[in-house]
């Protein structure tokens, strides 16, 4: 039986996200409410699946139908409305990532979600993507030294994304780009932003790889939208590059790991659309080259089986891991917000 | 017709495919003398009156002289440059990887920062440099003719037994992506733009007869010389300075 989802939030990751996503998983969950912060979009999106809508989040938690909340708000509402729905008598929560945005919400909501049994899913889909399980799984068997992850991140506008997964009702705002001369309190607040809101996406698997970071050495907000980051963890190298760009080139998504014998790239899909698997490719030290066969499914849905499974009383949450990938987000975030201050000769 | 004074077997495997604008002599005077990467030859061959001169693999600072010195750098060839900078508007921001066995690193590092320079549109500060005992990452920022500043990320990495390995990446509304593996016979330049991804053909001149061509343009007037970028690329990575570097 289909359980009834109530999702929080009603933007495009909704829109173009979870709600085509949920329309592949029909036979075990089923959307029966979505609420917005007043926009008026949740009436939308709910007309079109036959759902209730509501404005705020208590009529969505009152709802008996609502089995598992979706929370698809900004990153900053995700711990308060986590809470809220665990008071509210809920037991299974997806959330979308960042799971919160500062350590103490991380261990209050998690605290939370221990002591009650809750099932949660935080919708880190790049970790969720079948390809990464094999790319670690190679370096797992390999047993070797990593030398270097980069992670590049160069984003069109997602419309056209969009495009392909959903009809938008109404027009989109026009996105909003910070200016390329800024106060540097202001860009290192924007970085900070950006690697729990964006880099998030693939920090959890950066934790598989280098389960410590000892220092962010620099980080400076790239002009439209972006950053640079560069870092160190024990005898490995990361770097991360990010762009988010106002017209041009497909999205890509890239995980570049260097080992002392092997070079691995897994080239993560586009956001929102349903392609299947990243591509992960090896090439070997003595130039052999291995491309894994994608697996048809892609993160977004394999996170939704994560929670199915979970409330089929398959599997554990493991409230550890999450609150160590949540720790390991916020405090590359606020070790990258104190480089770019640093890097301008201001004072953290 | 040129005479090209070399010992190298690739040279002369060169100069039998320019048979009409080159022959193989022995005098240096009014020649193209190819030498490997030393300073007294280089010297050498520009007091025999070399009309110019090839250096092929370059790995250490080089001697001012008169004649026009052309450099035959492995992973930095001056075509898939041309192919790389073509149209090509203000990245927002370059990422650069390589990695090497350690008797190649460096020149695969200077290499490497020659294709962050390229791809960025101009010379390269460096900004912070961090290191681990088996590579060095840096920031860099370019500043381009047009005063536009390109904040530039490099990461290279010693592996023993590795063939030279860059990958270099502009970043803009269109990207373009360079990758040299020795490893796998890669020297290619691809461009992604919103219409899709575009590869040029295969270059398939070797990069000696290249370089001679480049030589007799440049005894014609025709091209540049090689020197100033080359020093710009030596002295960054020599600032990068690492055990893991060699």
């Amino acid at each position: 039986m289909a359980r009834g989802v109530g999702i929080v939030g009603a933007g495009p990751g909704v829109a173009a996200l979870h709600l085509p996503t949920l329309a592949r998983l029909a036979e075990r969950f089923r959307v029966v409410h979505v609420a917005d912060a007043g926009s008026g979009r949740a009436a939308d999106l709910a007309e079109l699946i036959g759902a209730r809508a509501s404005t705020g989040v208590d009529d969505l938690l009152a709802d008996p139908g609502v089995d598992v909340v979706a929370i698809c708000s900004p990153p900053a509402e995700h711990a308060g409305q986590i809470l809220a729905s665990i008071a509210a008598g809920k037991r299974a929560i997806f959330c979308e990532k960042p799971l919160a945005v500062t350590a103490a919400e991380v261990a209050e909501v998690l605290d939370a979600c221990r002591a009650t049994g809750t099932r949660l899913v935080v919708g880190t889909n790049h970790l969720f993507d079948p390809a990464w399980g094999r790319a670690k799984h190679h370096l797992d068997a390999a047993n070797v030294e990593i030398r270097s992850v980069a992670i590049t991140v160069a984003l069109p506008p997602n419309d056209r994304y969009h495009a392909v997964v959903s009809e938008r009702g109404g027009t989109a705002p026009a996105p909003r780009r910070p200016p390329a001369e800024m106060d540097a309190r202001i860009a290192a607040s924007i970085v900070r932003q950006l690697v729990v809101g964006l880099g998030i996406h693939d920090l959890p698997a950066l934790r598989d790889l280098v389960p410590h970071l000892d220092a962010v050495d620099v980080a400076r907000f790239v002009p439209p939208l972006g950053y640079v980051i560069a870092a160190r963890g024990g005898e490995t190298l990361v770097t991360l590059a990010v762009a988010m760009l106002p017209a041009g080139a497909e999205a890509l998504w890239r995980v570049s790991i260097v080992t002392e014998t092997d070079r691995l790239d897994v080239d993560f899909p586009p956001a929102f659309v349903h392609a299947g698997s990243a591509r992960a490719r090896v090439t070997t030290v003595d130039g052999r080259f291995t491309e894994y066969q994608p697996d048809a499914v892609d993160g977004y849905v394999a996170e939704w089986r994560a929670l199915a499974d979970l409330l089929d009383g398959i599997g554990v949450v493991e409230f550890d891991s999450l609150e160590d990938d949540a720790r390991y987000a916020i405090g590359l975030a606020d070790a990258a917000e104190a480089a770019v201050l640093r890097g301008a000769g201001v004072e953290a | 017709m040129t005479v090209v004074v070399t010992d190298r077997a690739d040279y002369r495997i060169a100069v039998a495919e320019l048979p009409r604008s080159t022959r193989l002599g022995d005098s240096a005077a009014g020649a193209v003398v190819v030498v490997t990467a030393d300073r007294g030859a280089i010297l050498a061959a520009a007091q025999g009156g070399a009309a110019a001169i090839v250096v092929a693999d370059p790995n250490r600072a080089l001697p001012e002289v008169g004649a026009p010195v052309v450099l035959d750098r492995a992973l930095l060839r001056p075509d898939l440059v041309a192919e790389a900078t073509s149209g090509a508007g203000v990245p927002a921001l370059v990422q650069v990887e390589a990695s090497a066995a350690r008797a190649e690193l460096a020149a695969t590092l200077r290499d490497a920062l020659g294709w962050a320079r390229v791809l960025a549109g101009g010379p390269l500060r460096l900004d912070t440099r961090l290191a681990v005992p088996d590579g060095v990452s840096a920031v860099f920022e370019a500043t381009t003719p047009s005063g536009d500043r390109v904040p530039i990320v490099l990461t290279v990495t010693h592996r023993t037994g590795s063939s030279p390995w860059i990958r270099a990446l502009a970043i803009g509304p269109d990207r373009c992506e360079v990758t040299l593996d020795v490893a796998r016979g890669l020297a290619r330049v691809e461009r992604a733009t919103e219409g899709g991804r575009t590869r040029p053909a295969p270059r398939w001149e070797s990069r000696e007869r290249l370089a001679l061509r480049r030589a007799l343009a440049a005894i014609g007037g025709v091209a540049g010389d090689d020197r100033a970028d080359w020093a710009r690329d030596d002295a960054l990575a020599t600032a990068l300075a690492h055990p893991a570097l060699g």
